[in-house]
């Protein structure tokens, strides 16, 4: 569905990705570990467009989308939860979802309140605050937003960057539980985390990136047994 | 007879504030102060009043004309002088919009003349009589038509999708394009709708004063910057209220200290709320972003 092949990314003479591939196919969980630094949030970037890649090439159910800018590659389906949330602090929680939705503004068989409804029965807390702004929200909050609003693209695939990360582990759990769910509706989702463990015990595969190159990648039961991987994460 | 001279400073306020919510909206979304504003709002009287004295087309056909034109007008200016330079350091993006000012007043000094050209307007409606108080009908018209524009516009980007869209994009650009908005696009409207706003009020002025020039977009540019400033740059509603503000600043200094300082009451006021409310009014896009 998703494919990056050869992709080689630099913030001006700083080489962040070297080299990478990887794929993402229908109905999978497919995470990218790595350490900090190590390109996680430019490989979600480069797929986005927010940064064009030097070599190599990102399609996207059969369509080069390298080169495209972001909102035209997700209008294409792919719909990212960016890293530290990034939802709008002064736009009321409908609102937030309602931007959720922008690309479906104009087709008339897309029905607002019906997406919104879905989104509710996902997150019950976050239906009980809608006319609140975002800002007023929890840190566990917010990033259900940040999920809620993804999700309101209606979206062939999800991207998310380090959902995880400022959370309780309680909270951590709980995301990763809505990931699951999210999977079973039908939606293929890659995921960036730092949190090992708890990202390959939902994943299908795993890519593992050290210095902005695959170090490893396999299924996640494998890397799970793998005592290596620590030491590819670690870069040891 | 202060009543009176009330009714003359909210209308010039309410101009004031016409203009002060283009600069604001476009700072809200780019970070940046559009110098060449002021310009706008001077070609949109100067479009609307060669329209009415070359072509004898009425006020309001002259108008709509006028004001459309200024607003492609700054639309180019944000093709020409930002957009080429989204990446490049400030100063440069400053010194590009510099240019286009400098060159749009220029032009219309040499298709216009430097001298004041008379611009009259007979809306042939009697005066409000309130008791005492006169109110002329011209006062009612600059007020009356602001208000509608400034709640129209305030509707706009409280409940429509691209009103919220565009306070969605002044808050983080970025995560915009991630939800699939087209931030040229916000740019370009947001452009639109201040450069419509501010040949509105170019259009009120020339009707209130019943004369334009082409260093007009200056003056009024910079004191509606002011007013953008002290409400709180970014702040839709604190452009409004910073302008209405300055209007009875200025109307109460040049009535009861003197009308020789009228200008220095407006950038007082600017310096005052610089010390002591850096932040503006209402807050830097508090609410309006
Ligand atoms: N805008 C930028 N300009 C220059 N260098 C950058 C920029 N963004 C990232 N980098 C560099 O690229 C490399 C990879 O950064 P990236 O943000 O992709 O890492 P990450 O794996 O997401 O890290 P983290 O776990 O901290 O989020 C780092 O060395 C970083 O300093
Ligand atoms: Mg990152």
């Amino acid at each position: 569905m998703l494919k990056i092949e050869n992709v080689t990314t630099h913030y001006g003479p700083i080489r962040a990705l070297n080299d990478v591939s990887m794929t993402v196919a229908e109905n999978e969980i497919v995470c990218l570990l790595g350490g900090n630094a190590s390109g996680k949030s430019t490989t979600m970037k480069t797929i986005l467009g927010l940064v064009k890649p030097t070599s190599g090439q990102v399609v996207f159910l059969g369509e080069r989308i390298d080169g495209l800018p972001t909102h035209a590659i997700v209008k294409k389906g792919i719909s990212p939860v960016p890293e530290s949330r990034r939802v709008f602090a002064r736009l009321t929680i409908r609102e937030n979802l309602e931007m959720g939705a922008f690309i479906h503004r104009k087709s008339p068989d897309f029905h607002i309140r019906d997406e919104m409804a879905k989104v509710f029965d996902l997150f019950p807390r976050l239906k009980e605050r809608v006319a609140q702004d975002a800002m007023t929200l929890s840190g566990g909050e917010q990033q259900m937003l940040a999920i809620g609003r993804a999700l309101m693209a209606k979206p062939k695939m999800i991207i998310m960057d380090e959902p995880s990360m400022g959370l309780s582990p309680k909270l951590v759990g709980e995301v990763f539980e809505i990931i699951q769910q999210v999977s079973t509706m039908g939606i293929p989702i890659f995921v960036v985390e730092q949190n090992l463990r708890k990202a390959l015990s939902i994943a299908d595969r795993g890519y593992i990136l050290n210095g902005g190159r695959i170090v490893l990648a396999d299924t996640a039961k494998n890397l799970l047994e793998n005592e290596n991987v620590i030491k590819a994460y670690l870069g040891e | 007879m202060f009543w009176q001279q009330f009714t003359n400073w909210i209308s010039l306020g309410a101009m004031y504030a016409m203009l002060a919510i283009g600069y604001t909206m476009v700072y809200g979304i780019i970070k940046l102060i559009n110098f060449a504003h002021g310009e706008i709002f001077m070609c949109g009287a100067f479009f609307t009043w060669w329209f009415m004295s070359v072509f004898h087309i009425p006020l309001p056909v002259a108008a709509l004309l006028g004001i459309m034109m200024a607003t492609g007008l700054g639309i180019a200016v944000e093709r020409i002088a930002y957009r080429p330079l989204r990446n490049a350091p400030r100063f440069a993006v400053v010194i590009s919009v510099l240019g286009v000012s400098i060159f749009l007043q220029n032009m219309a000094r040499i298709i216009w003349g430097a001298e004041f050209q008379v611009f009259e307007v007979d809306f042939g409606i009697p005066p409000l009589i309130l008791g005492t108080v006169i109110i002329p009908f011209k006062k009612i018209f600059i007020f009356g038509t602001s208000v509608i524009c400034m709640a129209s516009l305030a509707v706009f980007v409280k409940k429509t999708y691209l009103g919220k869209a565009m306070r969605a994009t002044a808050a983080d650009w970025e995560a915009a394009e991630m939800m699939g908005i087209n931030v040229n696009m916000v740019i370009v409207l947001t452009f639109a709708i201040g450069s419509a706003m501010a040949a509105v009020a170019g259009i009120l002025f020339a009707v209130n004063y019943n004369s334009i020039d082409p260093y007009m977009g200056f003056n009024a540019g910079m004191k509606a910057f002011a007013a953008a400033v002290l409400g709180g740059i970014g702040n839709i509603y604190g452009a409004m209220l910073g302008g209405l503000f300055l209007g009875v600043v200025e109307g109460v200094g040049s009535a009861y200290i003197s009308s020789m300082y009228r200008d220095a009451f407006a950038f007082g006021l600017l310096i005052l709320a610089l010390i002591f409310r850096p932040k503006g009014l209402l807050g830097e896009g508090k609410t309006g972003e």
